[in-house]
């Protein structure tokens, strides 16, 4: 038999499958080789054309000021009892870093963003992470200060505002261009703001909020008008800041669905370039400096954002210097933030930021046992949050009262939280009516007080939460039953109102606007009120302070609503996280602000830096 | 032959058709459909006006409700899709066009581009794990197997079986986190990154450097997926090896003066490989489909990962997809092993 398989042949096959590997992987590297030679090619012909026409230069701070005189910055009220802002000089950031004397600008910074973005095409993006890496190149008409936290002009070198109009204007800076040079005019304002209000679009949240935008007017080069529907006290957030403006020429598209479907479509005038070649699908995105960038220019060469999803992985990445700042888990942050070793070579930063989340307990309030208040107001007695901040959350989260982050003026300072008072607990759950029966279980007309809490699965801090939770209710003669549950089913659950009890987290603004979550209107349908909380008073107090411009009057409106809140104790208020980061030692001036770390204050000195 | 292999062909096609009903039916009647886009980062909910319109898109771009929000009945919904996914066009083969089935995978519904470029984009790290470790695999285990088979019952019998067996027990993920956390640590053994394909900065790498680089990134997740693989195919090497050492043709070579590393290797193993043909048929979807666990350790973007988001995430076109293929992989695969059977055994014959 000539067809005999033998053992030789099983080697030989062996090496025949590698060696054909071997070459297919070989030829897709000498590609990758080509690729890059092409781009060398590309860039040195760029070059020529350039050094042909003569090389330009550009003055990276513009607007320097007439004769030297340096121009001044204006803030003041007009007759409407609006505001003017007047910022003549390009902007830059709070803790400019060019005046340090070892300042330098190079090296990259490499960052995690956790997962991979799916879209990072303008208004279509669909998770934090593309939002991420847009923000570097795309820019707004204001912006806010992290200091101050006041609105102050980006793009825009003005803004007023005219409240009885309920109009904006906005005033663009002379001498601001697209990273192709093109300048930026009010046509390009008015396209962006037609782009996500086309039909079809998705954009669904975002035009949720810019549909009280009545118009966006071009009133010559420079100015453009914007006007609500109805006065709303985020007007200028939503008129300046909500959308970013993106170049006419580059976006234009003919029908929706070829706005759609560009999934890498990103250009805009920011500091930094989006090269879809520099996508790296799996690895990393590559943003590289915007050398023709209009404002100040950055530090960094480029930005790298690696997707490394696992915590243990991205620590160990962090700790190996791969990449230069991690968030870390809460028993990660606790290790490490007090080990002298970690220290020497890592900053660490633990801080509270005014527009953090906060997680809670909702009660259905269509459920019978959930229906009056002093039920709720024991429950809420009968879990002792500062227990639970300071032994599962390790002290990485604070006490609040209410939806509002205890920094912000929203939030009522007068308010006590509610004691953690079981005996005073029991005592409310008498007067409102529940008695032991015997099964040993809290019973009222006939209905015993048992009841399920969804919980999102997977989730160790959530199940230890909800188990304490379960044993502090069982104490008193309350049945607990967890429920973890797949975060789409979850939602779902949520907007059939097809739960008992959930807990949950929110997320937060600087100024939040509790209509979604609160009003009565949004318990209808699928709203985000899900635990159907309707209460006649609290939706006047939204009504009116979402139409109230003046900002203390509408601080006394949201503290009412407070306190509705508080007596009313819908859900159980658990707490607010702090936020926690490491950032690698080698980074300078990266003190957080308010609202956080801000990338545009970093840079390494030359001797530090890594990448060339 | 070529009868038999157009018979199981043609037989593919019901099966192929109860699979995707299957499929269609499991996923619509999954609680949670389209709503996972409402979880931003960090584990927090974002409230939004938004969310309904955004589900309803959701639905509509799967085809369970119509323009106005009214549901459409499941049946019909499963014609529409499978109408969509395979159409009948013609291909021109030497001029004469010829009618033939034409698949479409469909878009992503979190990506927004056609799977076929997602799958493109995912296989190539799974495939080259996964085939990296099935060789490691395979050149240790059959040695193994067949020198066990040789010795069998002397002290490297045992000792082999212990050790494979031993590995086989340990759980991948807890091997995994073990493997980061002290293999790719600077406080202990830094000897290989944490995760990533290649380093930050390739620009300036030789094509050698960039081989090693990515072959360096790609250890820990080969080490992790091979380590389990020994014990099943040393025992069946083993037992395979054994139930012919004992048959006649053994015995008459060994009579014949044959020396055991001649019948092994020349006479024996041959007839031994059979069994190992059916697992090696077992292992090609596997191949594709990339280890959920590994991948998600490793941060690395493979065919597990994509599948694993898109259920989280409810995905349907691309849960669809991944399950079609790796379907009709398995399907095709069970055909090349029955093919494989007539080419290593002479007496099986399926006219």
């Amino acid at each position: 038999m000539n067809n005999r398989f033998t053992f030789k042949d099983a080697v030989f096959a062996f090496i025949l499958i590698l060696v054909l590997g071997a070459v297919i992987w070989a030829s897709a590297q000498f590609s990758r080789q080509e690729h890059r030679l092409n781009d060398v090619r590309t860039e040195l012909s760029k070059l020529n054309v350039l050094l042909a026409s003569g090389v330009r230069t550009y003055s990276t701070t513009q607007a320097e000021g007439v004769q030297g005189v340096k121009p001044v910055n204006i803030r003041r009220k007009n007759e409407q009892g609006g505001e003017y802002v007047f910022y003549p000089e390009a902007p830059t950031t709070p803790r400019e870093p060019h005046g340090f004397p070892d300042y330098a600008s190079g090296d990259w910074i490499v960052q995690n963003l956790g997962s991979e973005p799916a879209v990072v095409t303008p208004y279509i993006d669909k998770d934090a992470y593309g939002n991420e890496v847009q923000r570097p190149v795309l820019e707004t008409l204001i912006t806010r200060n992290p200091e101050t936290l006041l609105y102050e002009p980006y793009l825009a070198e003005s803004y007023e505002t005219f409240p009885k109009e309920l109009r904006y204007r906005f005033v663009l800076r002379k001498n601001i261009w697209f990273s192709d040079r093109t300048p930026i005019t009010a046509d390009d304002v008015v396209f962006s703001f037609t782009t996500v209000m086309t039909p079809g679009i998705e954009a669904d949240s975002l035009q949720s909020y810019l549909k009280k935008i009545e118009y966006v007017k071009k009133i010559d080069d420079r100015t453009i008008d914007i006007k609500l529907h109805e006065p709303y006290f985020q007007g200028l957030e939503v008129t300046g800041q909500f959308f970013e403006i993106i170049p006419q020429h580059l976006y234009a598209f003919k029908d929706v669905k070829e706005y759609n479907a560009r999934t890498d479509h990103l250009i805009g005038s920011g500091p930094y370039l989006f090269d879809p070649k520099k996508w790296e699908k799996g690895q990393q995105i590559t943003l590289v400096r915007n050398e023709n960038y209009w404002g100040t220019r950055p530090s960094f060469d480029r930005i790298v954002y690696r997707f490394i999803s696992n915590s243990q992985a991205a620590l160990q990445a962090f700790q190996n210097e791969e990449i230069d700042g991690v968030t870390p888990q809460p028993d990660q942050f606790i290790k490490f933030s007090s080990d002298p070793e970690f220290l020497k070579k890592f900053k660490v930063f633990k801080y509270q930021r005014p527009n953090a989340g906060y997680r809670y307990i909702g009660w259905n309030l269509r459920k019978p046992i959930f229906k009056d208040k002093i039920t709720r107001q024991a429950l809420t007695m009968l879990i002792d949050r500062r227990a639970i901040i300071h032994t599962i959350e390790k002290d990485l989260s604070s006490e609040i009262t209410g939806p509002f982050s205890p920094i912000v003026p929203q939030n009522d300072k007068s308010i006590q939280p509610w004691p953690y008072d079981p005996e005073g607990a029991r005592k409310k759950l008498t007067d409102a009516g529940w008695k032991l029966n015997s099964n040993d279980v809290l019973e009222r007309d006939g209905v015993e007080f048992r009841f399920s809490l969804m919980i999102p699965a997977q989730s160790s801090n959530y199940e230890q939460i909800a188990s304490y939770v379960k044993e502090q209710f069982k104490k008193v003669g309350i049945d607990v039953r967890i429920l973890p549950t797949e975060f789409s089913v979850l939602v779902d659950k949520l907007n059939n109102r097809d739960f008992d009890a959930s807990m949950l987290r929110w997320t937060g603004s600087i100024e939040g606007d509790p209509y979604q979550i609160w009003h009565s209107n949004s318990a209808k349908d699928k709203g985000s009120n899900a635990i159907g909380f309707a209460n006649a008073e609290a939706d006047k107090l939204i009504e009116d302070a979402r139409k109230e411009l003046d900002e203390e009057k509408r601080m006394v409106l949201w503290h009412k609503f407070h306190q509705i809140l508080n007596e009313e104790q819908p859900y159980v208020f658990l707490h607010t996280s702090l936020s926690t980061s490491f950032l690698n030692g080698r980074i300078k001036n990266a003190e957080p602000y308010l609202v956080g770390v801000n990338r545009d204050d970093w840079y390494v000195p030359s001797l530090q830096q890594k990448y060339r | 032959m070529l009868t038999y292999i157009l018979r199981r062909i043609f037989l593919m096609i019901p099966t192929l058709i109860g699979m995707t009903l299957m499929l269609f039916m499991v996923l619509r009647f999954a609680p949670g459909v389209a709503s996972g886009s409402a979880l931003s980062s960090g584990g927090e909910m974002q409230s939004s006006e938004a969310r309904n319109e955004e589900i309803r898109r959701a639905k509509e771009r799967l085809g369970m409700v119509d323009k106005n929000g009214a549901a459409i009945p499941m049946w019909k919904q499963y014609f529409v899709w499978l109408g969509k996914t395979v159409k009948i066009d013609t291909y021109s083969v030497s001029g004469v066009n010829i009618p033939g089935p034409v698949v479409d995978l469909g878009t992503s519904v979190k990506y927004r581009k056609p799977i076929v470029e997602l799958i493109k984009e995912r296989l190539p790290v799974t495939i080259s794990i996964n085939i990296i470790a099935t060789v490691i695999v395979y050149m240790i285990a059959i040695p193994g197997g067949m020198l066990s088979a040789a010795r069998r019952g002397a002290t490297f019998d045992h000792a082999w079986s212990f050790f494979t067996i031993s590995l086989y027990s340990l759980p991948v993920i807890w091997i995994g986190s073990m493997a980061i956390g002290f293999l790719a640590n600077r406080d202990y053994l830094a000897w290989f990154p944490a995760a990533g394909l290649h380093v930050t900065d390739t620009t300036s790498h030789t094509f050698f450097e960039y081989a090693m680089d990515y072959l360096w990134h790609l250890a820990l997740p080969i080490l992790v997926s091979t380590y389990g693989g020994f014990a099943y195919l040393s025992k069946q090497m083993r037992a395979s090896m054994l139930d012919n050492l004992e048959l006649d043709y053994a015995r008459t070579a060994r009579a014949k003066g044959l020396s055991g590393f001649v019948i092994a290797t020349r006479h024996v193993f041959r007839n031994s490989l059979l069994p190992l043909i059916t697992i090696a048929a077992g292992i090609i979807p596997g191949l594709l489909g990339g280890s959920v666990i590994i991948e998600t350790m490793f941060s690395i973007k493979g065919m597990g990962e994509l599948t694993y988001q898109a259920t989280l995430g409810r995905d349907l076109p691309v849960i669809q997809a991944t399950g079609l293929v790796s379907g009709a992989i398995v399907l095709i695969s069970y055909l090349i092993t029955d093919i494989c059977y007539a080419i290593a055994d002479p007496r099986v014959s399926y006219d």
